[in-house]
């Protein structure tokens, strides 16, 4: 992993704001897409992210520096989201509605209807059926953009590792999409 | 990249580009996220000062029990592995080139660490032991206490009971300093362990024992907390390495032979170019800057 975010974290670990700072500006973008993708919900996106960075201040005298910083806030997140979920299934248990991720209003309008709902599918799949580090690296991979050697680097895996798990996004998303392709 | 793409079926390729077309919305304006999110942290920072007024000390343990409560509920919540195990026991403190770094510990001792520094502690410091282990160099003032206070630095250790001393190891050379209260500095054998009393430095090298203590002639000492350098037959290697780690540069000699050149004085430090002047003087030598450089001459 790199120097720099290793001295960033242990920076913080001592608590400077000035180092907790940067890594926030460094990550708050790509982990904002990361939530919002599986929420489908901004404001609540946000809160979320933030939830997030706050928590790992509040808990930095136990950060382990040479742990990938990435890896961290994805797990905190996700938890946050899952804790979401499940006070929304509570709160719809009597109606007896399975709560449903609301229609994304980014959709983009010129794409055919087709293509949108592959997508919309696509997305689906990826968060109900992929495990959790599959999903962190497909996100990675073809949301943020990201070539593996990089996801790689964020996630502290093996190239082989990323290829591996992406091949496997890949055959869930495939057995889940007979019936598009 | 490509190498991985080519073995994916043509269904398996249509998702791997249909899933990259995915709209994402725009990411909201980091530095107002990061205005709130101060702002949240303040909040917190005042609440948590009224509960524990021992900030920031990582898991001191003096920290009261409802606290620690509180930081294990919220890990539970989050994240639960070996990781936290690690960092939990083990707490280090570095000060970074051009960096010097006010610490309080647990037991209400102050370090001061220099440029370029570590200090380590395990678990448990200030109630079961007070041992640290220090690389670089760093200025102590070691509260009184029942448990000895004890600095490893390879292989020396200095043990107290409460004072004010300087510990400087840099590369094999080692000096101790005592400006209050008595210390015992211990090479590689026991029975070569010899004291010193205030106003009492050694100087000697990792992995042999301390010598006989000298007098501290230098009324400000030692220099670095008084942004000061003090040079007593200092050879201008040893004063440009220090020079390097305090400002961040790198220096670098025309020939090596220069670096055993010995200088004497005291040096104000608080800016880079009038030190690089006055050292340049003493040793009746020039620089120049080239590159990212500043080469003697």
């Amino acid at each position: 992993m790199s120097d720099g975010e290793l001295t960033l974290l242990q920076n913080v670990k001592n608590s400077d704001k000035a180092a907790f700072k940067q890594l926030f500006h460094q990550y708050y973008p790509t982990l904002f897409r990361f939530v919002v993708f599986r929420l489908h919900d901004e404001d609540l996106a946000e809160d979320i992210v933030q939830d997030t960075f706050l928590r790992v201040w509040n808990n930095r005298a136990t950060l382990d520096p040479k742990k990938r910083f990435f890896s961290l806030i994805a797990k905190i997140s996700t938890n946050l989201c899952y804790d979401h979920f499940r006070y929304q299934e509570v709160r719809f248990r009597h109606k007896d509605t399975v709560p449903k991720p609301e229609q994304s209003h980014y959709d983009d309008p010129q794409k055919s209807q087709e293509l949108n709902e592959l997508q919309d599918e696509i997305n689906r799949i990826v968060n109900e059926h992929l495990p959790e580090k599959c999903r962190v690296i497909f996100i990675l991979s073809r949301m943020e953009g990201l070539v593996n050697k990089d996801i790689a680097a964020i996630l502290d895996l093996s190239k082989r590792t990323v290829e591996n798990q992406l091949y496997r996004a890949l055959k869930i998303l495939k057995k889940h999409l007979q019936d598009y392709l | 990249m490509k190498h991985f793409e080519n073995k994916l079926d043509r269904i398996m390729q249509r998702i791997w580009e249909e899933s990259a077309k995915i709209r994402l919305p725009e990411t909201p304006d980091t530095n107002d996220a990061w205005m709130r999110m101060e702002q949240l942290m303040d909040i917190q920072e005042a609440e948590s000062i009224q509960k524990a007024a021992v900030e920031p000390k990582a898991f001191s343990p003096f920290i009261k029990p409802k606290l620690v409560w509180a930081v294990a509920a919220a890990l539970a919540l989050t994240f639960i592995s070996p990781i936290v195990y690690n960092a939990y026991t083990t707490t280090s403190i570095v000060a970074e080139r051009a960096q010097i770094k006010n610490v309080t510990l647990a037991d209400g001792s102050t370090v001061k660490i220099n440029a370029e520094s570590e200090l380590f502690y395990k678990k448990g410091f200030g109630k079961n032991h007070r041992n640290v282990i220090l690389s670089g160099e760093a200025y102590f003032d070691v509260e009184k206490g029942d448990i000895p206070f004890i600095v490893e630095f390879g292989s020396a250790s200095v043990e107290v009971l409460g004072t004010e001393f300087n510990i400087h190891t840099r590369g094999t050379d080692i000096n101790v300093s005592v400006l209050e209260g008595i210390v015992k500095v211990s090479g590689t054998e026991d029975k070569q362990d010899i004291v010193l009393t205030a106003g009492q430095k050694v100087n000697f090298i990792q992995g042999f024992n301390p010598g006989t203590p000298e007098k501290i002639d230098h009324k400000k000492y030692p220099g670095w907390i008084y942004n000061r350098l003090i040079l007593d037959q200092t050879n201008l290697r040893a004063v440009c390495k220090e020079i390097e780690r305090k400002f961040n540069v790198k220096i670098e000699f025309a020939s090596v032979d220069l670096g055993n050149i010995t200088v004497t004085g005291i040096i104000e430090a608080d800016e880079f170019n009038p030190v690089m002047e006055t050292l340049a003087t003493l040793a009746q030598r020039s620089f120049k800057f080239e590159k990212d450089t500043y080469i003697i001459y």
